[in-house]
């Protein structure tokens, strides 16, 4: 009779697939904050810069990644559309995950009727598709950075409190929450101080996660038009506007495009890592 | 003689199991339990996996509501308290729970873990010395003062249990209900724990509820053992008394299967006979009557009550006077 192996937590064939994940995330994650940082203070050109001379210069010719139909420079408008998408992503997951997880955490506390209510109602919100919502939202508020910043984040909502309520009524039957209601505690307080620290990793996760689909979803929003309006630029836009450009100038689809490609592909790494990293047993809610 | 610190009277709790269509089953968990414990003593429970043992304790300690009946502690209805009042009342009855891995927050520290109750009951002045009572406290459970910088993981299972002894002693509690509280320790890390109960007992006169499904445990620190089947009280009476001359058939049967040096597995005639009932079952009759070997017509239509048998126990059996050794 063998002994089968078991692989624990601390095992090199597991730790090593592992880190490889969270370092490739890191790394991707890393380069693209930088990126959308260093377009704060310094782009090879000002993205707005129009030189109708050099319009649709290839690649290396006109500046690394070349120029658009207006001549305006590729690179410096994709430095700066990483700090567009990541800063509307990151504003959008901060307001819905933060109103989520609050809702989660009350739905859990309160269980029955109040846990119900607000899963239907987390129900209806999914039922409810995000790009014509938004198209909606921005008839009434307007095109703009809030309309897609609220458009997102009223769909991160739902997908926080149920992520939430799912863990955190894991965590209500264990025996240190039973102490704690003994040692006089009140359910708000509880879900703080001990709810919260416990499902912690999962939120982390979940952040990781959505940061990569609310930059998705941006730049489809900016595709449409949606999105922040001209001249900043931004990746959905500039891939709108290169559709008319494909034969002539195919770069001008494959810079942003790949742009958000690789950004979804890190964060993506970076919370498939995190989850593995911080607690391997729970499966992942999408 | 002093009043007794629990008095708890018919307590009734009822679980429903929803189904689909609204169709839902009731399960009784406890069924009319009355029972006082006396200030200072080391009262026992016994009794089989679902007995309603762990229903008791919880209720107890208010940490759920009966379906009916009452528990007066100290000589107040705990359950008839407006919520503030019953927070404020907790500090005097705390609970320990049966696993040292699962009562710990593992996110906390253990200093903050043993100050917390303080940090909830305690004035404003004297939280300052929190962190002075929980270094008292960990000595008084046999831990090291700079335990109170570790997180539980790096503790053993003897040690995370003196840890939450310490959190439930730290609000000066009059009643500890300690539910199965060496169920998951090692015999010789059990034994530690039952003499820090008793200790604590005989130091701080802190009255003791002691679950346990072992026979042996009970038997070695309890006073006083009440034996439950069936969410029932079936027998009550001083601890050694009640093991070495059982009067109710159950009791006979929980010590003739009490693994020991002694006792053969499978040689136990009562265990071999036995049949599955459905559990919490409301029928009128005795909820025991299915397996016992001394049961008459009348337990199947009457259930008997807990009454004192002439020899200061209280016994819940029709054949009490036909149980011999």
């Amino acid at each position: 009779m063998s002994v089968r192996p078991t692989v624990l937590p601390g095992d090199k064939r597991t730790s090593v697939a592992r880190s490889s994940k969270l370092v490739a995330g890191l790394v991707i994650t890393g380069v693209l904050c930088a990126i959308a940082l260093v377009s704060l203070v310094w782009t090879p050109l000002p993205p707005t810069k129009i030189q109708i001379a050099y319009k649709l210069t290839a690649p290396l010719q006109q500046g690394l990644l070349g120029t658009d139909q207006l001549g305006r420079d590729v690179l410096s408008m994709v430095m700066v559309g990483a700090w567009n998408s990541l800063s509307t992503a990151v504003a959008a997951v901060a307001i819905g995950g933060s109103l989520g997880t609050v809702a989660g955490l009350f739905a859990a506390a309160a269980r029955g009727t109040p846990e119900a209510l607000a899963m239907r109602a987390c129900d209806i919100v999914f039922a409810l598709p995000p790009i014509l919502s938004a198209m909606m939202l921005g008839a009434f508020l307007g095109t703009g950075r809030w309309t897609a910043i609220i458009a997102i984040a009223v769909f991160m909502i739902p997908v926080f409190a149920r992520v939430v309520c799912g863990a955190a009524r894991q965590i209500w039957p264990r025996d240190y929450i039973q102490a704690a209601r003994g040692a006089g505690k009140g359910p708000m307080l509880i879900s703080i101080e001990h709810v919260l620290p416990n499902i912690s990793s999962q939120i982390i996760v979940q952040v990781t996660i959505q940061l990569g689909l609310a930059i998705l979803t941006e730049a489809s929003l900016s595709f449409l038009g949606l999105g922040m309006p001209p001249p900043s630029p931004t990746w959905g836009r500039m891939l709108a506007d290169s559709q008319t450009y494909l034969a002539q100038a195919p770069w001008l689809a494959v810079a942003p495009g790949l742009a958000i490609a690789l950004a979804v592909f890190g964060l993506n790494m970076l919370g498939d890592g995190l989850r593995d990293t911080l607690d391997p047993r729970t499966p992942l809610l999408r | 003689m002093p009043p007794p610190l629990v008095e708890i009277a018919n307590l009734t709790r009822d679980f429903r199991n929803h189904r689909f269509f609204g169709i839902s089953q009731t399960t009784r968990a406890l069924d009319d339990v009355t029972l006082q414990i006396d200030q200072g003593s080391i009262f026992g429970i016994v009794g089989e996996s679902g007995s309603g043992k762990s229903t008791l304790a919880r209720l107890m300690v208010a940490l759920d509501r009966p379906t009916s009946g009452k528990v007066v502690f100290d000589g107040e209805d705990i359950f008839s308290l407006p919520a503030a009042a019953l927070r404020h009342h907790r500090r005097n009855f705390q609970m320990v729970f049966q696993d040292p891995f699962g009562s710990l927050d593992p996110r906390q520290k253990v200093g903050r873990i043993i100050g917390e109750p303080l940090h909830v009951f305690a004035s404003q002045s004297a939280r300052g010395r929190v962190s002075e009572r929980v270094a008292a406290m960990l000595e008084n459970v046999g831990l090291p003062a700079t335990a109170a910088d570790l997180y539980p993981h790096q503790f053993s299972g003897g040690q995370r249990q003196r840890i939450a002894m310490a959190r439930a002693l730290i609000t000066e509690p009059k009643l500890v209900v300690a539910d199965e509280p060496v169920s998951a320790l090692d015999l010789s890390v059990q034994a530690q724990i039952l003499n820090l109960v008793l200790d604590l007992r005989d130091t701080q006169g802190v009255t003791f509820v002691f679950i346990s499904h072992n026979l042996a445990v009970i038997d070695c620190i309890a006073d006083k053992v009440g034996v439950m089947h069936s969410g029932r009280l079936v027998e009550v009476g001083p601890a050694h008394e009640v093991f070495d001359q059982p009067r109710h058939p159950y009791t006979h049967e929980l010590r003739a299967s009490a693994l020991s040096l002694d006792n053969e597995i499978g040689a136990n005639p009562v265990a071999a006979r036995r049949r599955q009932t459905p559990l919490g079952k409301l029928t009128g009759g005795c909820a025991y009557y299915a397996q016992c070997p001394i049961a008459v017509a009348r337990c199947s239509v009457e259930r008997p009550q807990l009454r004192p048998d002439g020899t200061g126990r209280l016994v819940a059996c029709h054949q009490v006077a036909s149980v011999t050794e």
